[in-house]
């Protein structure tokens, strides 16, 4: 019989004798495998819903709407082009919602054929005085199945709620910048009831589908779009046709009866929750990785200090006849089955309870059909092997290094490479002074590694806590820095009376840059004299905005390059000043520039600043207003959805703190326990030698905090500024001086309690300990 | 001849600090007898001992066990060799703290494909009563007992002792040494003990008495006495 090895039986003895230590270790791996599990897991699962439901549900290639229905004739000839065309009508009511705010519902007619629905509750209405609503507007309104919604003076009784699989997030005009879950919401009734809808007004909403199945990629898409826009076009019979520039802005000619073109690919409302989610995979496996690193790095210093007190017993074991691999896999064995279980505790957390959390925060967002678990090999690989990898690494490394010593260096302590040094010479300080010095001096190495895990956790801190005020900054800059309080981007030409409006014209190009994603950047054509742009524009060449200038490192007389949004031309522009505007990219010309870079006519204009409401422009003229509410509507809904992250990730540091901090006093402690039972022997008392000890490591870890805030700041500034280029727009990096007061302030709070702890150890140290350890 | 020791030379430092500890020692031992190796400190027994369980290396020399040559074995052949025939009982007991002293004597035992039966050692050691007991429960005496059954479990061809009485009193001192001298009737172990002891010499098979690295002295004891007749 093989008989199992007894060191063995040690490993679940050291588990129940540090059993603080371990389950706050195993706690925080549980959770932050727990939680990354559950979000690829749920993630995957619904993006992998997401891109099903465009078979499952027959969705639509893209959508047009006319200002009357087609005749028969018209739709057989764009069908002609290998499409097969199908009428979504629908119509727009209003109604005070529960809040008290009007509400307003996009009715559709009874869906068969396309963008059929998912039923997440109750049925499909059968009655004409029943309805189905989506989900999301649902919930965001406390609406349920069985509540009754008066419309239009008649009561239509929630038979059901729905997800459609056309609006995953309720976007109200495809070309609003955010959505509105809260007061726009889709909806569908009976044929019947639609009909009496119907008789006072209608959208003539036209969905297509391409007969030869999706096309391969966007690029295609776009072409495929393009050409039946041209045939949409014809066939509508009012003839003219969209220019290139207006089919890229969305901007159509209002004469030839079509007032809106969205193929798939530019669906808002169908791509932007599919887009978001799963986006911050890679922050969050970045936070896992750090955390288990840490972990490894304590209980690779833990290790190494059991090593150094069990130093005779494994020489004796190894001169026994125990092989280095032997006291390798058992030194190895507790924190790789710690990891073992969390991982799998986590994963088991991250398919049930966690996987739930996470669909409910994107539920809460998007109105996503139901989703069905898939088991997710990535997701396995990603939380559970890779973290064991790490761990087995980070403490195989120091156990190599431990281990590598002969037995007769282990019986005889002789675990250092370096010679006994000379005691330093230290100025005159006070005694106890002196003696804290000494103490550093001593347990250097500790103290180091002290430094480096108070550095690791001051880095998730500061990250955590930054956050939330520099929302608040970008806000108040966005809003400050706005270049007037409305600005009207228009489908074409439209005059106003208001005394305030002032005519500029803008086109959206590309950025392009090396090193950098492409984004956009809308390019403005200002008049002489602006009242709103104050920096005068220079005849030739550009003034980019300070967000532009920052982002890629431009300065004056530096040149850069904007190119078409769908099309290979690029143009070269010249710096020739910067204006105020951080949190912006955006290029500004003199019209007269303008007017010879994109061929138009000298009072060419497409879009109004203006300090105050513009009311006598027909809504349906107007593409798209920007308001200090949308300036500031991405920082938000940022706050809104991520500040609850934030606390999570500033009480996980603090958690981390602390464990760090006395995890790694503790072991300084242990080691200097025989001198501590010494000058408990000469007559010293527990409030003196606490003195001595923690009030050196009360510097080191004060020392450490700053060191930290100052290479925090460098670390954050690089990743920040590498995280944005990848994305669009410009978010100037700062960390506020009141974030650093509360992170110290913060940090010296977690100390006093480990400091509390610390004292404790020190009271318990017995004074026969200096005796029994002397050989 | 069981242990053959060839002209063993083996210094420490370098430079004007350079010691030689040994200066070139021969010596062989029968199987199944107690060597004792007597000195005073720095006489070069403990580095001597160490050589012989193949911890330490000699400069030059060679220690044969059974014909074959420890210098030509390479460092994980030492170690099979030191798990299939050596035991170590040190003057510190060096005993796992949070193993029961049962399980500190499993820790030998799982070197050995044929180890001793556990209990009947422990009864063997007087520690069967003790042997849920962790070591910081027991007295000095009944720790080095439990090292010695570590050492003796997995039934070692030699047990190496290097000062096993150093740290024990007079009376503990010389239960140690009838314990040992016990086993190696009843084990038929070759018993390899370090000690500056000079009356412990009468319990050996052979003495050796070393200073200043070298032997002075190597004879066969004719009148070899039990431990509980020593006195010192």
């Amino acid at each position: 019989m093989v008989m199992r090895n007894p060191l063995n039986k040690r490993i679940f003895r050291e588990f129940r004798s540090e059993f603080g230590k371990y389950a706050v270790i195993f706690l925080f791996m549980v959770l932050t495998i727990g939680l990354e599990s559950g979000d690829m897991v749920a993630s995957d699962s619904m993006i992998a819903t997401c891109n099903e439901r465009y078979q499952k549900y027959h969705v639509e290639n893209g959508h047009f709407h006319l200002k009357q229905a087609m005749k028969d004739k018209a739709i057989e000839k764009i069908e002609k082009d290998d499409v097969t065309i199908y009428p979504d009508f629908y119509v727009e009511r209003t109604y005070q919602g529960k809040d008290k705010k009007e509400k307003k519902l996009r009715i559709y007619e009874s869906r068969d054929e396309i963008n059929k629905l998912c039923i997440m509750d109750g049925a499909l209405p059968k009655n004409d005085n029943e309805i189905v609503i989506d989900r999301m507007f649902a919930d965001n309104n406390k609406t349920k199945t069985g509540d009754k919604l008066t419309i239009d003076g008649k009561t239509y009784t929630v038979s059901g709620l729905v997800s459609f699989s056309d609006y995953t997030t309720m976007f109200e005009n495809n070309t609003d910048m955010m959505f509105d879950s809260v007061n726009f919401g889709v909806a569908m009734g009976t044929k019947e009831e639609f009909k009496t809808l119907s008789e006072k007004s209608l959208t003539y909403n036209y969905a297509w589908t391409y007969n030869a199945g999706d096309p391969a990629d966007d690029i295609e898409e776009k072409k495929w779009s393009d050409d039946l826009m041209d045939t949409v076009v014809d066939a509508a019979g009012e003839g003219g046709g969209a220019t290139m520039l207006g089919s890229m802005l969305g901007v159509l000619n209002m004469d030839n009866g079509i007032d809106d073109y969205v193929p798939r690919y530019a669906n808002q409302a169908m791509n932007f929750a599919g887009d978001d989610l799963g986006s911050d995979r890679g922050s969050m496996l970045a936070f896992l990785y750090i955390l288990i690193a840490v972990l490894a790095f304590i209980f690779g210093v833990t290790i190494s200090h059991t090593i150094t007190k069990e130093s005779t017993v494994i020489g004796t074991l190894r001169a026994s006849g125990y092989t280095k691999g032997e006291l390798f896999r058992h030194y190895l064995a507790m924190p790789v089955i710690v990891t073992l279980i969390a991982a799998v505790i986590g994963n088991i957390l991250g398919y049930s309870y966690m996987k739930q959390v996470i669909a409910d925060l994107y539920y809460s967002s998007y109105s996503l059909p139901k989703y069905e678990t898939l088991w997710n090999q990535q997701a396995f690989v990603l939380t559970t092997v890779v973290p064991i990898l790490l761990m087995f690494l980070v403490t195989g490394i120091t156990l190599m290094r431990k281990l590598k010593y002969s037995p007769l260096q282990f019986i005889r302590r002789d675990l250092t490479k370096s010679k006994r040094r000379k005691a330093v010479k230290l100025p005159h300080f006070s005694f106890f002074n002196r003696f804290r010095l000494r103490i550093i001096l001593q347990n250097i190495s500790g103290y180091l590694t002290l430094v480096f895990g108070i550095f690791v956790a001051t880095t998730i801190l500061l990250f955590g806590m930054m956050f939330l005020p520099l929302l608040d900054h970008v806000s108040k800059i966005s809003r400050d820095h706005m270049m007037a309080k409305y600005q009207y981007m228009l489908k074409g030409d439209a005059e106003t009376s208001n005394k305030d409006a002032e005519k500029f014209a803008a086109y959206t190009m590309n950025t392009y840059m090396d090193g950098y994603n492409q984004e956009a950047a809308t390019v403005y054509g200002i008049f002489d004299d602006s009242r709103y742009v104050k920096t005068k524009l220079p005849k030739k060449g550009a003034v980019i905005t300070s967000g532009m200038a920052e982002k890629y490192k431009l300065k004056n007389g530096d040149a850069f390059l904007l190119k078409e949004q769908y099309e290979d031309k690029l143009i070269r522009f010249q710096v020739r000043g910067i204006l105020n505007s951080p949190t912006t990219i955006g290029v500004y010309l003199s019209h007269s520039y303008y007017e010879d870079l994109f061929n138009v006519d000298k009072d060419y204009y497409c879009a109004y600043f203006s300090d105050s409401r513009i009311t006598d422009i027909s809504t349906n003229k107007i593409f798209s207003t920007i308001t200090s509410r949308d300036v500031t509507k991405m920082a938000d809904q940022l706050k809104v959805s991520m500040g609850n992250m934030f606390q999570i990730v500033e009480g996980f540091a603090v958690v981390m703190f602390i464990l760090v901090v006395y995890l790694l006093t503790k072991i300084i402690l242990e080691r200097n326990s025989t001198s501590i039972s010494m000058v408990k022997i000469l007559g010293y008392e527990d409030g003196e030698i606490g003195r001595l000890y923690l009030v050196a490591t009360s510097w080191v870890v004060i020392f450490s905090v700053l060191l930290s805030f100052v290479l925090v700041t460098e670390l954050i500034r690089l990743i920040f500024v590498a995280f944005m280029k990848g994305y669009s727009g410009w978010i100037p990096f700062g960390i506020a001086t009141n974030t650093y007061v509360e992170c110290f302030i913060l940090t010296v709070i977690s100390y006093l309690v480990v400091a509390a702890m610390q004292m404790r150890k020190i009271k318990k140290v017995p004074m026969d300990e200096a005796l029994k350890n002397v050989e | 001849m069981f242990l053959e020791i060839n002209d063993l030379k083996k210094s420490f430092g370098q430079g004007d600090s350079r010691v030689q500890v040994l200066r070139g020692i021969d010596l062989s031992v029968d199987k199944g007898e107690i060597c004792v190796l007597l000195g005073p400190s720095g006489s070069g027994k403990s580095t001597l001992l160490n050589i012989i369980g193949g911890i330490d290396a000699p400069d030059s020399g060679y220690v044969s066990i059974n014909g074959e040559k420890m210098v030509d074995m390479t460092e994980k052949r030492l170690t099979r060799y030191r798990r299939e025939h050596l035991g170590y009982v040190f003057q510190m007991y060096n005993l796992i703290p949070n193993l029961n002293i049962k399980e500190n004597i499993e820790v030998g035992a799982y070197l050995s494909d044929h180890p001793l039966d556990i209990d009947d050692l422990l009864h063997t050691l007087g520690l069967y009563e003790h042997r849920h007991k962790l070591p910081n429960q027991l007295s000095g005496g009944q720790q080095q007992r439990t090292s010695i059954g570590r050492a003796l479990v997995k039934n070692p061809d030699i047990l190496l002792c290097d000062e096993p009485t150093g740290a024990l009193d007079y009376t503990t001192s010389k239960e140690i040494l009838k314990l040992i001298g016990d086993v190696n009737s009843k084990y038929g172990n070759t018993v390899i003990m370090v000690t500056h002891n000079d009356a412990i010499k009468e319990m050996a098979d052979t003495v050796v008495k070393l200073r200043d690295g070298r032997i002075r002295k190597a004879y066969r004891n004719e009148n070899k006495i039990s431990a509980e007749e020593l006195e010192w």
